[in-house]
């Protein structure tokens, strides 16, 4: 599934001030759901729009030190990377996000047709 | 050519044979026809009793519905009569009670006889009408047309007498008294169930069945059934009477054997059988169940029967040719609702050989004797004990040399270890099973150093398995450190995040004048904000500060964002307020309304007596809220929830308080108001509990003289506990100062997520009552202050709606953009 | 290193680190299953990689018939020697398989394309016919499909009422006791039913005391009461269920009475029992061995089926029928061929479509596949007679131990032209072998095993073998190329295999297609059938139908018929057979752990102190138990929860040790599961003295 990360393009999302300081929002790209979050630190960060396990919207968990919980079950997710912490769900996928010089959320999204049908699965895009 | 089998009787002899033949493979050689006079499969008589106490259905007692008989293509003539049996011709001649009877002939290799038994009726005057047929009001009970009529006629009585002490008599007996009837059981003997039990085993027996509420009479023939058209009563020989509307006789069994006897066979009893259960006349004929002698012996009681069929099964199937009866040891049980009887083989001592040891308890209703002859158990009566009934039955069953002396059997054999607390237990002993760790290990472990339940369990392996030793390793840890534990500093933190115990971190915030999240992650954890400690914290802070605190929404659940609670599909339920559940016809149209024109995926009644709009996306919350024009029911929050109430003494009979009126008060005073874990309430308008105030969070209760207790620390969900009483008042003031004044101290000293009763139960009610009752510490008079700034503070979350903190706080998705 | 424990089927998870002498071994807090949890054989597993008694070298006999160390090349030569020799004198079939619920998915997948290919033999069959075969024959006649769990163990704390028949948790898999813990924190109720009071019966649990092999009797009783109560579920049973008038009419002969007087239970528990579970919103009825390893063990499973099925439970969230697998891939190892009657994908070998698409994936003729062949017993009882194997390939299992009636089977290994052991010690079997083969250890090799929940997981290789030793996987290839059957037998890695054995599962029950090795380390386990790789495989099986043709699940009218050997004047006794905490199956491993030794240094007899009593015995002498197939000297245990009928002896001890000397080899017409669980036997009166019992120890 790496393949996905071979190609991708770039979106802007719109200014950095739509997120609440240290929430997250969800996107829709490419029919994609991305949940984009805005610490307290400053830091973007942008993950798949929902929990493998239950489907729970991350983008409104709870925010804190690089990690987000599930608002369902609160599964622990490491925003930078995606990796679930304590392992007891599937991992997250996780995407580069950046804020432009304007002040706009600037994300890089792997090419849809790269990405395989599991992946859609995962997020619930497809389901 | 098949041999052509023909079994006479189709009750639990009949069609079990049949059955067991079938299982054997009997199938393939035989073409099976059977006779049964009831007009319908077979059903298990053992269980007519039980039909008649109905707990169980006529349907439900059914073994061989008229489908078994098709499918294993066995050819049932039920409801027919058999009338002659003729040897020579070997043909069996029937004739059905259909309403146009016709006659019914079927030629047999083999036949056998499950004729079962007839009632025995003692001669008595006035049993019968002239016209003939029993008179109105008396029965019979063997049959589930018995059963039928006795019920059907018992709705219509109201005092039953059965004549009949014994097994059946006694199971008849309980059935009516199920049917609410007023039930005499009329005996012949001096003692009830004398062919089972020995006259001490009777006496308590019928002191049990008295207290059952059945009139038992013993020693008592009866000469006359008075009555001109119907059941009026009863005479006995010694010139008393008994009055009552049926009569149902129950005076034991006669083996049915006038077929046999005409067909030229041997009966005396019963139609004699040799070990290979077939008549002596004529090896072609067999005889099982009740029906049939066995060695001078008449069978009632269905095992005995069973042993039969399978052993005729086995010879006719050719299983095992020679397959041999020898007779059966009986025991039964009395099938009597509450009382535990059983017995089995022999009554007394055949001889001085027999051990015999007995225990009676007449008062607690319990007699057990047990006769041992050669090691093995000859006999036993148990009654009021059903622990050990069913081992000794199964020895017995097996004849199986008894262990130990028969004192010893009559009580239970110890059970499973009693759980001693580890502070007794030896050294030795084992604490974790899983991997094997002696207490003595634990001891060692903690002398050397470990003071935590963690760092003890790491170090020795214990409770690392199933984990269910946990609180005895903490025992052994807490016997032998004592003070010196520790326990895992964590554990002890108000959150995670923020290394301090609640007393410090309140000091410190207070010191600090910390009044937002994000300032308590700054100045106390070292600028690390931690996820899964925010919400605790704003709680605390909120708790702390009241009107000053500093919000900082994304320190919130999301409930707390939106004001709504978070479902599994991420959308949002909405529970407007509803003061003490009442309502109004306008209120509910509105809902009706909202529900309506969002329509929304579900609408229930809640827990808390009020009405839950489910299925609301997060976009819509504001909209909803406006239609809606009703404060938030704050259903979502950790926070003092619904105040549920019965109707009080507005309208109830019963009640003794306005619990209405008093829970619209609690519920206007604290709605919102957060705390470590939400809080739930109710009040009682008497103690019948209809609000089940006693197991709330906080409950009041009205009892005599209008005064209230006041329950704190009640719980009904996963764990159910019953609340303690603070204390009783008089006047709906005191009770709401009480409970905010409870709600305070809690809000103040519990761990985040700490429901009330586990803290309630960490503090011990004592301790509560002497700090909020009696002011011990003198600080209620800050408590109430406190709760009254909380109080004051509150403010409807749903006007959000029209002034929203953030652009975009109802807002999931913010942007679609789709590929070019 | 993440990896999995090499014992029970809950499969813990553990990390690895270290080297393989100085091992550290951890529980795996990030595996959902156990949470870091780990019982003393999983601590202790480790121990064993560097173990003095390691085979690290081929054996071979030698002129005198001794076991002498011989190079691979000379083991294989004299293995293939062997072979095509009985093969040419009698048949393909003389040479026959057995493999075991021990090996990963890959080597059981394999064995059995061997078996068939590279032998073209019908002989090859497992252990697990000695463990989970009635379970499985009985899921598979009542659901259509056999998956131990049909549901995650995450489900179990969700159940109101949970009824455990012939399970001993607490001992067999002590980290599960978690979720029954769980379980009863939340409210629910746990009834036991064993005829033991076993550590899991001796918590706050309802315990049925039956008598062995009333297991049948039991679950009709509980049924009368449930449709006497009305606690049916009529509505399930009609949409989703038949033949349910049948068993509710025979259940009209079990009333509670006769239940008692049948089984020894007081109805008054069985009344209690079945009305916990009629009124619980949800439920579980779980088996496990006790019910199962009986003559009718099919038929025991059926009966608690019917529970299930009356009550609506399979297929619903926090409910279901389950039964707790018990070797370390037991459910894995059942599902890919390796037995008689079986391919990979859990299909039958007597299925011409079946045939066809493993042909296919094997690149032979579908003619060229044998057909069904003899279970593991017959297998091993036919030996020495016509038609019976003449030559013996064993992997990872220990039958001179294991079997029933082991003495028999013992002297039967011992008549074989050629008996091939492949095993990491010297265990009583390999003792006996011709040839001997040193394999890999858990912590040595890659490969999946499938848990009890049919959650598919990575063993992964932490460390490298001793020099000398070879994977199975190595092993069979080199036979194969050897026997000159190479081709299809080329693999690079246990990952080869299994992207054979995902194609060759496809569309069968047990469907492995959609699963990969990396999505098993990204999911943390896949649960099958998962037919694709965007298929997010399948946690809770039967919530929509049942994999049947009709989709609906049967019930089966089952008519008890008692044990096969039943307590007599001669053998007044029960025996039944188990296993203790510290032990696993034949003992090859744990019996080579000194911490685990020292708790449990040899088989003991559990009896009732009154019938201790009865025969002058105390705790700690030594008594001779005896039933019609030998005789056991064994350390008596005072056990008051006992039935005061029943012995209860352990069977992970070999020789004369060995519990499976006693036990009755009854087997079960459609599961040809033995009766371990239930015979006659007898204490011989006259005690052994101390003196005896000492030299006893050495024999």
């Amino acid at each position: 599934m790496e393949a996905t990360m071979t190609r991708s393009r770039t979106v802007r999302l719109g200014p950095v001030e739509a997120i609440p300081l240290g929430e997250g929002r969800a996107f829709v790209v490419d029919g994609e759901a991305v949940a984009v979050f805005r610490t307290r630190g400053g830091g973007l960060f942008a993950t798949q729009a929902f929990c493998p396990h239950g489907r729970g919207p991350l983008a409104d968990g709870l925010v804190g030190r690089g990690t987000v919980l599930c608002p369902l079950h609160a599964f622990a997710f490491d925003l930078a990377s995606g990796r679930s912490l304590g392992g007891s769900c599937a991992d997250l996928r996780s995407y580069a996000v950046s804020s432009g010089a304007n002040g706009e959320i600037v994300l890089q999204i792997p090419a849809a047709r790269e990405r395989t049908k599991a992946d859609n699965l995962r997020q619930g895009t497809a389901a | 050519m098949k041999e052509r089998l023909v079994v006479i009787g189709n009750g639990m002899a009949g069609a079990r044979l049949v059955e067991d033949v079938l299982a054997r493979g009997g199938g393939r050689r035989f073409d099976v026809a059977m006779f049964g006079e009831e007009p319908y499969g077979n059903y298990n008589r053992i269980l007519l009793s039980s039909v008649l106490a109905r707990s169980h259905d006529a349907k439900d007692i059914f073994i061989n519905p008229l489908s078994w008989y098709e499918q294993n293509r066995v050819r049932l003539h039920a409801g027919v009569r058999v009338t002659a049996i003729d040897r020579q011709a070997r043909t069996i001649t029937g004739v059905s009670a259909a309403a146009e009877p016709y006659e019914v002939i079927e030629h047999y290799d083999r036949l056998v006889l499950a004729t079962g038994s007839v009632p025995f009726v003692p001669p008595m005057s006035g049993l019968e009408r002239a016209e003939g047929g029993y008179k109105p009001g008396v029965f019979v009970f063997r049959t589930l047309q018995d059963c039928e009529a006795i019920t059907a006629y018992g709705r219509r009585s109201r005092v039953a007498a059965v004549i009949g002490g014994g097994l059946l008599g006694l199971e008849a007996a309980r059935g009516l008294l199920e049917q609410g009837l007023e039930v005499h059981v009329v005996h012949l003997m001096p003692h009830l169930m004398e062919v089972q039990l020995d006259a001490p085993a009777g006496s308590v027996l019928s002191r049990t069945l008295r207290e059952l509420g059945v009139h038992v009479h013993l020693g008592k023939s009866t000469r006359a059934i008075l009555g001109e058209e119907r059941v009026s009563g009863l005479q006995f020989e010694d010139g008393g009477t008994l009055a009552c509307d049926m009569v149902v006789v129950s005076a034991g069994i006669r083996p049915n054997a006038a077929l046999a006897r005409k067909a030229g066979l041997s009966v005396e009893r019963g139609i004699v059988v040799g070990d290979d259960l077939a008549s002596p006349e004529d090896p072609r004929v067999f005889a099982v169940g009740e029906c049939a002698q066995h060695r001078g012996r008449v069978y009632g009681l269905v095992a005995p029967l069973w042993e039969q069929t399978q052993v005729l099964a086995d010879r006719l199937t050719g299983k095992n040719v020679d397959a041999r009866y020898e007779g059966s040891a009986v025991s039964t049980k009395l099938k009597v609702m509450g009382v535990e009887l059983s017995v089995m083989g022999e009554k007394e001592a055949a001889s001085e050989a027999d051990e015999v040891a007995t225990y009676s308890d007449p008062a607690r209703g319990v007699y057990k004797k047990l006769i041992v002859r050669e090691g093995r158990l000859a006999g036993a009566i148990l009654l009021g004990d059903a622990a050990v009934a069913p081992s000794l039955a199964q020895m017995f069953d097996r004849a199986t040399r008894i262990p130990g002396s028969p004192a010893e059997l009559l009580f239970p054999a110890a059970g499973a270890r009693a759980a001693a607390s580890a502070a007794e237990l030896p050294d030795d002993a084992q604490i974790c099973n899983c991997n094997g760790v002696s207490k003595a290990r634990l001891v060692d472990a903690v002398k050397s150093g470990c003071r935590s339940l963690k760092s003890l369990c790491d170090a020795t392996r214990a409770g690392t398995g199933c984990g269910s030793c946990k609180p005895q390793v903490q025992e052994v840890l807490q016997a032998t450190a004592g003070d010196s534990v520790v326990a895992d500093p964590a554990a002890h933190y108000y959150v995670r995040g923020v290394p301090m115990a609640k007393p410090e971190l309140v000091a410190a915030i207070r010191e600090r004048r910390l009044r937002s999240v994000s300032a308590v992650f700054a100045q106390l954890a070292d600028g690390k904000e931690d996820a899964g400690s925010k919400a605790g914290l704003a709680s605390l802070l909120r708790t702390l500060w009241g009107g000053d605190y500093v919000e900082e929404r994304d320190a919130r659940f999301i409930n707390d964002r939106v004001h709504a609670n978070i479902q599994r599909d991420g959308t949002f339920s909405v529970v407007p307020r509803i003061y003490g559940g009442v309502t109004s016809p306008a209120q509910l149209r509105r809902i009706a309304d909202v529900a309506e024109k969002y329509d929304v995926p579900m609408l229930k009644i809640t827990g808390g007596q009020r009405i839950d709009l489910l299925g609301i996306p997060k976009e819509k919350l504001p909209d909803v809220w406006r239609d809606l024009g009703i404060p938030s029911g704050h259903a979502y929050t950790k926070a003092s929830r619904t105040c549920k109430t019965c109707v009080g003494t507005d309208f109830c009979r019963y009640g003794v308080g306005d619990s209405t009126a008093l829970g619209i008060a609690i519920e206007k005073r604290f709605q919102g108001i957060e705390s470590p874990h939400k809080m739930k309430l109710a009040a009682n308008g008497c103690p019948r509990n209809c609000a089940e105030a006693t197991t709330k969070d906080l409950g009041a209760v009205a009892i005599e003289g209008g005064r209230w207790e006041i329950y704190i620390g009640g719980a009904a969900g996963s764990r159910v506990r019953k609340g303690d009483v603070l204390c009783v008042v008089d006047t709906h003031d005191d009770v709401l100062r009480y409970m905010g004044r409870f709600m305070q101290y809690y809000r103040e000293h519990a761990k985040y997520l700490e429901r009330t009763y586990d803290f309630v139960e960490r503090l011990g009610i004592e301790k509560l009552r002497a700090i909020l009752v009696d002011d011990v510490e003198g600080i209620a008079e800050r408590l109430d202050a406190a709760i009254q700034a909380a109080v004051d503070a509150y403010e409807d979350p749903w006007l959000e709606a029209d002034r929203p903190i953030h652009p975009s706080q109802f807002r999931s998705t913010l942007m679609t953009v789709e590929a070019r | 290193m993440k990896s999995h424990c090499p014992y029970c089927a809950l499969q813990c998870g553990i990390e690895l680190e270290g080297s393989a002498q100085t091992p550290a071994l951890v529980g795996d807090a990030g595996f959902p299953v156990n949470e870091g949890a780990l019982c003393i054989k999983g601590w202790t597993a480790a121990s064993l990689l560097r173990h003095p008694e390691r085979l690290t070298s081929p054996l071979a006999r030698d002129a005198g018939g001794a076991l002498r160390t011989v190079g691979w090349d000379e083991a294989l030569r004299r293995i293939v020697d062997a072979v095509s020799g009985v093969q040419a004198r009698h048949g393909k079939d003389a040479v026959g398989v057995l493999g075991s619920g021990a090996l990963t998915n890959e080597k059981a997948y394999l064995l059995g394309k061997f078996a068939r290919v590279a032998l073209g033999s019908a002989s090859i069959d497992y252990n697990g016919r000695f463990c989970m075969s009635s379970a499985a024959a009985a899921a598979v006649r009542a659901f259509g499909v056999d998956r131990g769990l049909p549901f995650p163990l995450e489900d179990i704390p969700l159940a109101e009422a949970i009824l455990l028949v012939g399970a001993n948790p607490a001992e067999t898999m002590p980290p599960l006791v978690r979720y029954f813990q769980a379980q009863r924190k939340a409210g629910g109720a746990l009834i036991v039913a064993d005829p033991r009071r076993t550590a899991t019966a001796l918590s706050d649990a309802l315990h049925l005391p039956l008598a062995p092999g009333t297991d049948a009797v039991l679950a009709n009783g509980l049924l009368h009461v449930l449709v006497r109560d009305g606690f049916v579920d009529e509505d399930y049973v009609r949409a989703r269920t038949e033949g349910f008038e049948a068993v509710r009419a025979l259940c009209a002969a079990y009333w509670p009475e006769r239940v008692e007087r049948l089984t020894g239970v007081p109805q008054g528990d069985v009344v209690r029992a079945a009305r916990l579970l009629g009124q619980a919103r949800t439920a579980m009825v779980l088996t496990a061995r006790g019910a199962e390893q009986q003559a009718q063990g099919v038929a025991n499973v059926l009966a608690f089926v019917n529970l299930a099925l009356a009550l609506g439970l399979p297929g619903r969230r926090g409910s279901g029928f389950g039964t707790l697998t018990g070797q370390g891939n037991g459910q894995g190892g059942r599902e890919h061929g390796q037995k008689a009657d079986q391919l990979p994908g859990y299909r039958r070998i007597d299925d011409p479509a079946a045939r066809a698409h493993v042909a296919r994936v094997w690149g032979i003729g579908a003619d060229e596949l044998p057909g069904a062949g003899r279970s593991a017993f017959e297998m091993l009882d036919g030996i020495g007679s016509e038609g019976g194997v003449k030559a013996l390939l064993v992997f990872g299992t220990n039958p001179a131990v294991s079997a029933p009636h082991g003495r028999a089977i013992a002297d039967r290994l011992a008549r074989l032209e050629c008996l091939i052991v492949s095993d990491f010690f010297l265990s009583e079997t390999a003792s006996l072998a011709h040839v001997v083969l040193p394999s890999t250890q858990w912590a040595e090799e890659d490969g999946t095993t499938t848990n009890l929940e049919g959650r598919v997981v990575r063993r992964r290789k932490a460390f490298d073998a001793p020099r000398g030793v070879r994977t199975d996987l190595e092993i069979l290839g080199a036979l194969a190329r050897a026997l000159g059957q190479g081709d299809g037998f080329a693999f690079e890695s246990a990952q080869d295999v299994f992207e054979e054995l995902r194609r060759a599962s496809a569309g069968g029950p047990a469907d492995y297609a959609g699963i990969t090795y990396e999505r098993i380390d990204r999911e943390g386990g896949v649960f099958w059938p998962c037919p694709s790789q965007d298929h997010p495989g399948t946690p809770r099986l039967f919530t929509r139908r049942f994999p049947t043709k009709n989709g609906r699940a049967r019930f089966h009218a089952v008519r008890p018929a008692g044990p096969a050997e039943a307590p007599d004047a001669d053998y007044p006794l029960f025996l039944t057979t188990g296993r203790v905490l510290a032990h696993y199956q034949s003992g090859t491993q744990t019996r080579r752990v000194a911490e685990l030794v020292e708790r449990e240094p040899e088989p003991v007899a559990e009896i009732h102190p009154l019938l201790a009593r009865h025969h002058g015995l105390e705790a700690g002498d030594t008594l001779r138990l005896s039933t019609r197939r030998g005789e056991l000297r064994l350390r008596v245990k005072l056990v008051p929860a006992m039935r005061q009928d029943t012995v209860f002896v352990p069977f992970h001890w070999g020789g004369v040790q060995s519990a499976n000397r006693l036990t009755n080899p009854a087997l079960d017409p459609v599961s040809r599961m033995p009766e371990f669980k239930v015979c006659a036997a007898r204490i011989e009166d006259k005690a052994v003295s101390a003196a005896e019992s000492v030299e006893r120890g050495v024999a």
